[in-house]
C-alpha cells in the first residue's frame, strides 16, 4: 500500500500536468486558437506604399470619408468588404477601423442619409476578393494572409487578430 | 494498414525480379558467388527498397490531398460551398422577379425612413396632444459615371404643427399634407479636393443642419434656430444653387481632415433674386474626437409675413427686409461614450435687430443601444420677437441600428411673457 500510493499519485500528477499543458496551449493560442494573420491587399498597379499611413488611409477609404488613393494616379478607391460577422470583418473592425459593429452600422446610416453612399460590396471568399481587387486599379480588401499571394494583387500591410 | 501491407508485398514484387536478374542466374551458372557480388546485390536491394519507400510516400501525399473516391480537396469544397451560398443568396433576392435597371447609371440605390411622433404639449392655460407628425422620405442615389453622382430626398409628410402664437395656450393646428422635394443634387467629383454640387441642398452650415435627417438625430426637433422646417431664422435650412466643396488630408498619415465648402443659392421663402452666399471650413483633429467648424453667410431677407412654424417662435419667412451677415462657430466631440455638439451663430441684420442662436447638447452612450442626452437651446430671433429658451432631456433606444425610439421632455421658456410650456414627445424612426 505504501508503495502503490506514490505511483497513483504520480499518475495523477502526470495527468494533471498533461491537462494543464493542453489548457495552457489552448489559452496561449496554439496553431488552432492563436492570432491569425490577415493582409490588406491592393491592386498590383497601386503605387501607394507609405507604410506609416497605410492603415489610416485604408480606414478613410473604406469608410468613404476619402475617395481617391494618395498614389501617383489618384486611383478612385473601390473597397470590398467581407461578410458581417466573418473572422475577416471582425479582425478588420478591431485592428484597422477601430470600431464596433454598432458604430460601423451608425456610420453607414449617417452616410447614406447625407450623401447616398452605401457600404462596400461584401465578397464571400478570399479568392473571389483577390480577383475583384485584381480587376480594379483602386480595389482593396482584407484576406487571410495565406491567401494574399494571388495574381494581380499585392499586400499593402498585414496585421494579426 | 492496407496500404502498408500492399506496398510491403509490392516491394517483394519489385525485389524478386531484381533478385532473379542479379542473383538466381549466377547461382545456376556457377556454384559460388563472390563477396563483392553479394555486397552489390545487397546495395541494389537497398536502393530498390529506398525507391519503393519514396514512391509509397508520394502516393500517400497525393491521397491526403484528395479524398478517397477521387473527390475534391477540402479547400476546393469550401470554395464551392461559398459559391453555392452566394448563388442561393442571389436566387433568394432575385428569384423569378424582374430585374430593375437604371436608364443611364452605373448603380442606383434606394432607401428611406419613416418617422412617427406623439406629442403632448401643456401651457399655462391649456394642453393638447396629437400623433402630430408622420414623415416618410424616399432617398434615391445614383452613380451616373465614376465622377458624377445624383441624390434626391423626396418627403411625404402629414403634420399637425404645434402653435405657440399665444404661448400659454399651445394647440395643434389641423393636419397638413406636404410633399416637399427636400434635396435634389448632382455632384461632380474632380478629386477629393475639388467637387461641385448643383441643385437643392442642405445649407452647409453648422453641425445639425448638415446631419439633418431624423435617423441620425437624437431629437427630431432640431434646435430653435433651425425651426421651422425649411425656414430662414438665422440662415436658410436649404438652398437651390451651387456649391464647391472638398477635403484635404493633413498631418502625418493624413489623419487631420480639413474640409471646405463655398456656396451660393436662392431660398424658396424669399424673393427669387435674393442670392445667399457663404462658406464653411471644418477641421477634424485626427482621432482626438474633436471637430471644429467656422461658418459665414451673407444674404438678403425679404419680408414675407406668415404664421409661426411648428414648435417655433418665428414664422418660416422673415418679418423684416434687410441684408444680413451671419458668423458662426461649432464644436463637436465624438469619441467613446461622449457625443457633444455645440453651435453658436450671430446674425448682423442691417437696419434691424440682430439675431443670436446658441445650443449645447451633451450626450452619453450608455451602450450600443441606449443614449441619454440634454440640450440647452437659446434663440433671440430679432424681428421684434421675444427670446426663448429650451431645456431638453431625453433618451434614445436603438434595438437595432436602423430603428431609433426616442422620448424627450422639453421645458420651453418665453422670455417676453414669462410663459412656460412643457412638451413630452415620443417618436420612432425606421430607416432602410
Amino acid at each position: 500500500m505504501i508503495f502503490h500510493m506514490p505511483k497513483q499519485l504520480m499518475g495523477l500528477v502526470i495527468a494533471a500536468v498533461i491537462c494543464l499543458g493542453l489548457m495552457a496551449e489552448m489559452a496561449s493560442g496554439g496553431d488552432d486558437g492563436g492570432p491569425v494573420e490577415y493582409a490588406v491587399i491592393v491592386n498590383a498597379s497601386n503605387s501607394f506604399a507609405d507604410e506609416a499611413s497605410a492603415s489610416n488611409v485604408v480606414k478613410q477609404l473604406f469608410l468613404k470619408d476619402r475617395e481617391d488613393w494618395p498614389n501617383k494616379n489618384k486611383d478612385q478607391a473601390k473597397p470590398f468588404g467581407r461578410a458581417a460577422g466573418s473572422p475577416e470583418t471582425k479582425a478588420f473592425l478591431a485592428k484597422v477601423l477601430g470600431m464596433t459593429d454598432a458604430e460601423l452600422a451608425k456610420h453607414w446610416i449617417a452616410l447614406k442619409q447625407k450623401t447616398g453612399k452605401t457600404p462596400p460590396r461584401e465578397v464571400a471568399s478570399d479568392k473571389m476578393l483577390a480577383r475583384f481587387v485584381a480587376k480594379f486599379p483602386g480595389g482593396f480588401g482584407v484576406v487571410k494572409a495565406d491567401a494574399a499571394q494571388a495574381d494581380g494583387v499585392k499586400v499593402l500591410f498585414t496585421f494579426k487578430h | 494498414m492496407f496500404q502498408r501491407s500492399y506496398f510491403h508485398s509490392g516491394s517483394w514484387a519489385v525485389a524478386l525480379p531484381l533478385l532473379l536478374l542479379a542473383g538466381v542466374q549466377p547461382v545456376s551458372a556457377s556454384e559460388s558467388i563472390s563477396a563483392d557480388e553479394v555486397t552489390e546485390l545487397r546495395q541494389q536491394l537497398a536502393d530498390s527498397n529506398a525507391l519503393i519507400g519514396s514512391l509509397n510516400q508520394r502516393v500517400q501525399t497525393l491521397e491526403n490531398g484528395q479524398p478517397s473516391g477521387g473527390g475534391l480537396s477540402p479547400s476546393d469544397e469550401a470554395r464551392i460551398a461559398a459559391l453555392e451560398d452566394m448563388f442561393l443568396d442571389m436566387d433568394e433576392r432575385v428569384g423569378t422577379r424582374g430585374l430593375v435597371q437604371a436608364f443611364d447609371a452605373i448603380s442606383i440605390d434606394i432607401g428611406g425612413f419613416l418617422t412617427q411622433s406623439l406629442t403632448v404639449v401643456k401651457g399655462g392655460g391649456s394642453s393638447d396632444a396629437s400623433f402630430n407628425n408622420t414623415q416618410f422620405e424616399l432617398l434615391i442615389a445614383a452613380q451616373i459615371t465614376e465622377e458624377v453622382s445624383f441624390f434626391v430626398a423626396q418627403g411625404f409628410l402629414r403634420e399637425a404643427d404645434v402653435d405657440f402664437t399665444t404661448p400659454s395656450m399651445p394647440f395643434f393646428r389641423k393636419s397638413a399634407v406636404r410633399d416637399p422635394l427636400i434635396i435634389s443634387w448632382a455632384n461632380y467629383k474632380h478629386s477629393d479636393a475639388v467637387q461641385v454640387r448643383v441643385g437643392r441642398f442642405v445649407t452647409p452650415q453648422g453641425i445639425i443642419n448638415i446631419e439633418h435627417f431624423p435617423p441620425v438625430l437624437l431629437d427630431i426637433n432640431q434646435p430653435m434656430f433651425l425651426r421651422p422646417f425649411s425656414g430662414n431664422t438665422i440662415f436658410p435650412n436649404f438652398l437651390s444653387g451651387a456649391q464647391v466643396h472638398g477635403k484635404f488630408f493633413l498631418g502625418e498619415g493624413g489623419e487631420d481632415v480639413l474640409s471646405y465648402v463655398v456656396f451660393s443659392g436662392a431660398f424658396t421663402g424669399s424673393d427669387a433674386d435674393d442670392f445667399i452666399s457663404g462658406g464653411r471650413v471644418q477641421l477634424v483633429l485626427g482621432d482626438s474626437g474633436f471637430t471644429v467648424g467656422g461658418n459665414f453667410t451673407h444674404g438678403h431677407r425679404t419680408a414675407m409675413p406668415g404664421s409661426l412654424g411648428n414648435m417655433s417662435i418665428v414664422p418660416g419667412g422673415s418679418l423684416t427686409t434687410n441684408d444680413y451677415n451671419v458668423g458662426g462657430a461649432d464644436l463637436l466631440y465624438d469619441k467613446g461614450a461622449i457625443l457633444w455638439k455645440t453651435e453658436y451663430f450671430y446674425s448682423g441684420e442691417q437696419g434691424n435687430e440682430d439675431r443670436t442662436a446658441f445650443y449645447t447638447q451633451p450626450g452619453y452612450r450608455v451602450n450600443d443601444k441606449w443614449i441619454v442626452f440634454y440640450r440647452y437651446d437659446y434663440l433671440d430671433p430679432g424681428q421684434g420677437l421675444e427670446q426663448s429658451t429650451e431645456h431638453m432631456v431625453g433618451f434614445n433606444f436603438l434595438p437595432v441600428s436602423t430603428v431609433r425610439i426616442r422620448a424627450v421632455y422639453i421645458r420651453k421658456e418665453f422670455k417676453g411673457t414669462d410663459d412656460e410650456a412643457d412638451i413630452l414627445q415620443l417618436s420612432t424612426t425606421f430607416s432602410f
